[in-house]
């Protein structure tokens, strides 16, 4: 892997989140065992984002830079939508967008790419500026974006580095336990 | 199916539940032959473990046949006879490839509850132990999902029998990592705290690492009498013996050179000291008890190693931390890399350096395997491993 930093892969001001003032920002990061060009790739297939967007539930690709999103809210009892156009697009380091004027929820976003010298895989950076529409921010942040919006932030991008890595993510959704009414899996008895 | 289920502090319960099925691609099915009760298990039985949930089915000491192999499953094959390793591993993550199958990356997925409690990124995910460590189902059942299937499950010869190779899915590989830890040097010293099935492979890999001398501490005449005759340890009974006197009188006024601490958070002990942790877990000011940790720590010989293959929950107190500093201690501790020492400790067994069976005190059926973990926990009927047979 190419042994050069951030810095000189890209540059990283100014931030396309800092054209929000007085946003709420949310910012993580993850690193993975890929390389950047492999995370980049999958991002920028927009489509591939319901896949570990846990409140994405679907996109809608409407151009070569614009898309149309329908997030879900309040626990999956409304949705949301907006259209986002990708305003900088650096392959195999950075994407950052933009939702359209006239959106419900007017944000920003980049994330950025960054492989690391001595195969330490490569960090993944999400940063999300959202412009509050009126109302308090508390009750802004319960309505739209969910109790914990950091912590999903997180969850999303620990989902993405398991599709990078292994190509799926596990889950115990639908397993057995106590206290289920008893059912039985054919498969089980079929080859005896 | 028949399961063992988890429904409250002491209290378990056999019971009919839907059978397994594949959830991911990379998941297979097995048919338990033989599973065993460890005696992790009791920490979670006596309510100790937090992030249990009524329901839950236990156990992730198994072994048995491949019935139903997910999609994406590539080398292994229904028919297969194979030893599964409690910890589950995705193969693919930067832990996996450091050979730290035990801090896997992907295979937890509930991992932020665990990151609550570790204070950054979780281990991996294990079979029947806790929503911290995934809420996966295990394997005192008579079928188990085990994902990752072409990662963990190590197949066994089929004409050996399970008891010589069960306890590759845990304790064998955790004892002989508690021991590997130790960084034993020819002439080393070990003492080895809790005379458990853990314990005891501790003493056994101590020696097979080039140990001279292993002592081992415990208060059941019955685990000290199988850590001398059955692994040729000289032992110590800690309600009849000062053991931190006794550990220096034995070892030339220094102490071992390393200690292992195969006890854990529900550590006994005698006096003042076990009185004190007692109230505070009570009173829920500390989670565990960590009385054989501070005797390694103080027993330990300067320069040396502690090793801690007994499981930690929580927030401990009066650790002599003090001490460890003063004599430059190593501490070494976590699970077990399991995938590591499949095969290797596979090789020992058939090639009769080692024959695990020997701590085997009971063979039982599922549907008495709820009620033995009392027998157990009271350390009745002088039981040392428990093997449920399928």
């Amino acid at each position: 892997m190419p042994n050069k930093t951030h810095k000189e892969i890209i540059p990283t001001r100014p931030h396309i989140a800092d054209e929000i003032q007085n946003g709420i920002r949310f910012d993580s990061v993850i690193t993975m065992m890929v390389p950047a060009e492999k995370v980049y790739a999958y991002w920028r297939d927009l489509k591939n984002l319901p896949n570990f967007m846990k409140h994405l539930s679907s996109i809608e690709i409407t151009g070569s830079e614009t898309s149309h999103w329908k997030w879900s809210v309040l626990k999956g009892q409304a949705e949301i939508e907006w259209d986002s156009e990708i305003v900088r697009d650096v392959p195999g380091a950075l994407i950052a967008w933009r939702s359209k004027e006239g959106s419900t929820v007017a944000h920003t976003g980049e994330v950025s790419f960054r492989e690391l010298p001595f195969n330490r895989g490569t960090e993944v950076r999400v940063l999300v500026n959202y412009h509050p529409p009126g109302g308090s921010v508390t009750d802004f942040l319960e309505r739209i974006l969910g109790e914990s919006p950091q912590g999903e932030l997180q969850e999303d991008l620990r989902r993405l580095r398991s599709l990078m890595e292994v190509g799926e993510i596990i889950t115990v959704e639908g397993q057995s336990r106590g206290g289920m009414e008893e059912t039985f899996n054919p498969k089980l008895y079929s080859h005896h | 199916m028949k399961a063992v289920t988890w429904q409250g502090t002491r209290s378990m319960k056999v019971e009919r539940v839907p059978d397994p099925r594949i959830l991911n691609s990379g998941d297979a099915v097995i048919k338990v032959t033989s599973t065993a009760i460890c005696g992790s298990d009791l920490h979670l039985y006596g309510g100790f473990m937090p992030g249990m949930k009524k329901g839950d089915i236990m156990g992730h000491e198994f072994m048995g046949e491949v019935v139903e192999v997910g999609p994406n499953v590539k080398k292994l094959k229904t028919g297969d006879k194979v030893v599964v390793p409690f910890t589950i591993a995705c193969g693919k993550c930067y832990h996996c490839h450091k050979d730290e199958w035990s801090l896997c990356d992907n295979s937890n997925p509930q991992a932020p509850k665990a990151e609550l409690l570790m204070g950054g990124e979780s281990g991996s995910g294990l079979f029947g132990y806790t929503h911290l460590y995934g809420g996966y189902a295990g394997g005192q059942a008579e079928y188990v999902r085990v994902p990752y299937a072409d990662v963990g499950p190590l197949q066994v010869p089929r004409d050996i029998d399970d008891d010589k190779v069960l306890f590759l899915s845990d304790i064998f590989p955790t004892g002989y990592q508690a021991a590997e830890n130790c960084n034993i040097k020819r002439g080393d010293v070990v003492a080895v705290w809790g005379c458990g099935p853990v314990g005891l492979f501790a003493i056994k890999s101590a020696y097979l690492l080039g140990a001279e001398r292993v002592i081992a501490i415990d208060r059941f005449p019955e685990r000290l009498a199988l850590a001398e005759t059955a692994c040729g340890a000289e032992v110590i009974n800690y309600e009849e013996l000062d053991v931190l006197e006794e550990l220096r009188k034995r070892t030339g006024g220094h102490g071992p050179d390393s200690c292992i601490d195969a006890v854990g958070l529900e550590a006994h002990g005698t006096g003042l000291q076990y009185a004190y942790d007692k109230v505070k877990t009570n009173m829920m000011m500390e989670t565990d008890r960590p009385i054989a940790l501070r005797q390694s720590l103080y027993a330990c010989r300067k320069g040396g190693t502690v090793s801690i293959p007994g499981v930690y929950g929580g927030l401990l107190d009066k650790v002599p931390f003090g001490a460890a500093f003063g004599k430059g201690l190593t501490l070494k501790m976590g699970q077990t890399h399991m995938h590591k020492y499949l095969k290797p400790l596979l090789n020992m067994i058939l090639e009769d350096k080692i024959d695990p069976s020997f701590i085997i005190s009971h063979r039982i059926g599922l549907d008495d395997a709820a009620d033995i973990y009392e027998t157990w926990q009271k350390k009745q009927d002088g039981v040392t491993k428990i093997v449920i047979k399928n």
